[in-house]
């Protein structure tokens, strides 16, 4: 009697087994984000190439022949103008509502912001003729650099040049404004604070002021008297679009470097993030972005902040930007709100989240989650935390091996460096984060000082796992971003490389490139064509067409 | 079923490796290599016939010794297109004369042509032509001729 029981059971067993197997293969072929083919094509390479380099790599949305992401595409009458940070500002105020800018965990409406830039704009330009140049040293975390770095951005337009610096200058410096945190910052500077007409403090309670204050000291408080709440800002641009290629920062680098950034830098690297984003998951006023800065070279090139701080801004979206002790977990610190994070990769607040012990069923769900990614198919049903619910994108800030080279654009010590090794997250351990945060991850390739907004950015739906040795190796960046093209060269500094395996050194041309002080560098890989080296920068061109940074 | 099993045994899919760091071939599997960018430099009337969109995808031709990457405008160059003749050939003559008959072309082991017998009219179309091509077309190298084929 047994043998019949027996038989019915492996027949359910077997018709189990052969209903899950179709279940999944069902699920694996027809819920992946994105097909095989597309991940494995996902940049466009020109058809020719010189014999030193490789061809040019353009992102798959920007095929040859088409034009680069250059701006917002905004008319005027029957043509279309790139815009500039007055465009911005003012749709910006005219969406805003219930949106807010959260500076340190202090939230403040746009409103105030605005009519307090506007009000500062004023006193700066009060009786000006010539151009004032004023220096921010001031982290735009803290409530004062954010209010003077829209105050310098719309001032950009005019006679006004904002000067983003990481300290007071010790020399010096054609500055005619400059804004200090402390009155303690104050009694360091000593006499040099004469150097500069007028001298903002803008933490008054971080100490005890000066026993005399000099004459051209005004403090935060003193500036802002006066100031209401505004909730307009009108910009009409001028018939010759001139506006547009105006300088809209200077940003000093603790290096010593210096870089222009024009408007069109500034709205291309907006349009490009907002282009990044799939269809069906496009911004919108519903998205909260996170700014967390907790890594000194994010901190210390405030201005990387505002390409994706304007572009939610501009959909009816709020900000958080806060500045962060190493210390404590990422649930913790983030507000409850945010859909889309931009954190460094190398933040241990990440690595305190995902090393945090976890249930045996959440160790099962993470598994079951990671094996679906790696095939392509996104799950969030491993969330382990609901402060992570609304969250759906994480942007990973990674800076180049060697972003001080790259930012002096110095040949001379453009040599690989091969005693440090850049320290990032292998695919599976992204997966990892995919998985237990419940979030798509992109990984940005950032050159600080130099370029505004990333250069290559993984695509939102590349869940890869590549293998172990390669993962040892190079980094995979993705795609070039879409308002710039690249092509890697061959370089003297680094023979190893070969230039017909696609690999070299990374030269790009596009708009979201400053003007650095030392141009002549530019020429030795330029030919007249605009290409712009980036020196210590050494890649690879995946057969997939990402870019892969050496290690 | 691979996903079985690394649910199973606690692994993931690894993709391929699309770098070629880890010393397997990073070109593609069917070894024809056609995707691969062609360097630019010069070329013969013998290495640019091959481009001519039948024997290669790409299509290549030359005006007044540059030569183009036409690839973009299959439609006119490649197969059955109203130009197709011009392409892998030097296509000064045929353009200079509005003709697209065979006889303008020569063929990769004749001489090249040096178009010295074309008359003012002739060149100034010519170099209208080259004009539009430098505009619309990259321009890939030069071309030259080949010692003991082409003279």
């Amino acid at each position: 009697m047994l043998f019949p029981s027996y038989k019915v059971l492996f027949t359910a067993i077997a018709l189990l087994l052969v209903t899950l197997f179709i279940a999944i293969k069902f699920i694996l072929e027809t819920k992946k984000d994105l097909h095989p083919i597309a991940l494995a094509e996902q940049a466009n390479v020109a058809s020719t190439r010189k014999e030193t380099e490789t061809a040019v790599y353009r992102n798959f949305t920007v095929p040859p022949g088409f034009p680069l992401t250059t701006g917002m595409g905004l008319s005027l009458g029957y043509r279309l103008r790139n815009g500039n940070f007055g465009d911005l500002w003012s749709s910006i105020m005219e969406l805003s509502g219930s949106n807010y800018i959260e500076l340190n965990g202090s939230k403040n409406s746009l409103s105030t912001l605005n009519g307090e830039a506007k009000h500062i704009l004023k006193w700066i330009q009060h009786d000006a003729i010539e151009t004032k140049r004023i220096g921010v040293c001031i982290p735009p975390t803290e409530h004062a650099g954010f209010a003077l770095a829209i105050t310098g951005l719309m001032g950009s337009l005019q006679n006004v040049v904002p000067v983003f610096m990481p300290s007071v200058p010790r020399s010096r410096q054609d500055l005619h404004i400059i804004a200090v945190d402390s009155w303690e910052t104050l009694r360091q500077m000593g006499d040099s604070c004469q150097w500069y007409e007028r001298v903002i403090v803008c933490d008054t309670k971080k100490a005890e002021p000066t026993s005399s204050k000099p004459t051209n000291v005004v403090s935060w408080e003193q500036l802002l008297d006066g100031c209401f709440d505004d909730g307009e800002f009108k910009y009409a641009p001028p018939q010759d679009n001139s506006d547009d290629m105006k300088v809209m920062a200077v940003n000093k680098s603790s290096f010593g470097s210096a870089t222009t950034f024009t408007h069109m830098a500034l709205v291309s690297s907006v349009a490009a993030f907002i282009k990044s984003f799939p269809l069906h998951h496009e911004l919108s006023s519903h998205d909260h972005i996170s700014i967390l800065l907790d890594n000194r070279s994010t901190a210390q090139d405030p201005i990387q902040i505002f390409p994706k701080l304007l572009a939610t801004l501009l959909h009816g979206g709020s900000v958080s930007i806060q500045s962060l002790p190493v210390s404590g977990t990422l649930e913790h610190c983030l507000n409850r709100n945010t859909t889309l994070l931009q954190i460094a990769e190398d933040s241990a607040l990440l690595d305190s989240q995902l090393k945090q012990r976890l249930s045996t069923l959440q160790k099962i769900k993470s598994a079951v989650a990671s094996n679906f990614l790696s095939e392509g198919v996104f799950t969030s049903s491993a969330l382990s935390s609901v402060a992570f619910k609304s969250l759906r994108c994480i942007f990973l800030y990674s800076s180049v091996k060697d972003g001080k080279t790259a930012a002096l654009m110095a040949l001379v010590a453009a040599k690989p460096v091969y005693d440090i090794t850049k320290k990032t997250r292998s695919t599976n351990h992204l997966n990892r984060m995919r998985a237990l945060l419940g979030t798509r991850v992109i990984v940005e390739l950032y050159c600080p000082f130099l370029v505004l907004g990333p250069i290559a950015a993984t695509n939102f739906f590349d869940y890869r796992v590549l293998p172990p040795q390669v993962d040892n190796k190079v980094t995979n960046y993705g795609p070039i971003c879409t308002s710039l093209e690249a092509k890697l060269v061959e370089d003297e500094s680094n023979p190893n490389l070969d230039i017909s395996k696609r690999q070299g050194l990374l030269c790009i041309r596009g708009f979201t490139i400053g003007t650095p002080m030392a141009l002549e560098l530019a020429k030795k890989f330029d030919g007249g064509e605009g290409w712009m080296p980036l020196p210590g920068v050494f890649c690879l061109w995946g057969q997939d067409g990402c870019l892969y940074e050496y290690k | 079923m691979s996903f079985v099993k690394n649910l199973l045994f606690g692994g993931v899919k690894t993709s391929e490796d699309p770098t070629g760091v880890t010393g397997d071939s990073d070109s593609p599997k069917d070894g024809k290599n056609t995707s691969e960018p062609i360097v630019e430099g010069t070329f013969y009337p013998r290495t640019l016939y091959k481009f001519n969109g039948h024997d290669h995808e790409k299509i290549f031709l030359a005006i007044k010794g540059k030569v183009f990457d036409c690839t973009q405008g299959r439609q006119f160059y490649g197969p059955s297109g109203p130009y197709s003749n011009f392409a892998g050939h030097d296509a000064s003559r045929g353009l200079a004369t509005n003709s697209f008959d065979l006889d303008t072309l020569r063929h990769w082991d004749q001489p090249m042509d040096d178009l010295s017998d074309l008359g003012k009219e002739d060149m100034e179309a010519l170099d209208g032509w080259l004009e539009h091509f430098e505009k619309k077309y990259p321009c890939i190298g030069k071309l030259v001729p080949e010692a003991g084929v082409n003279n």
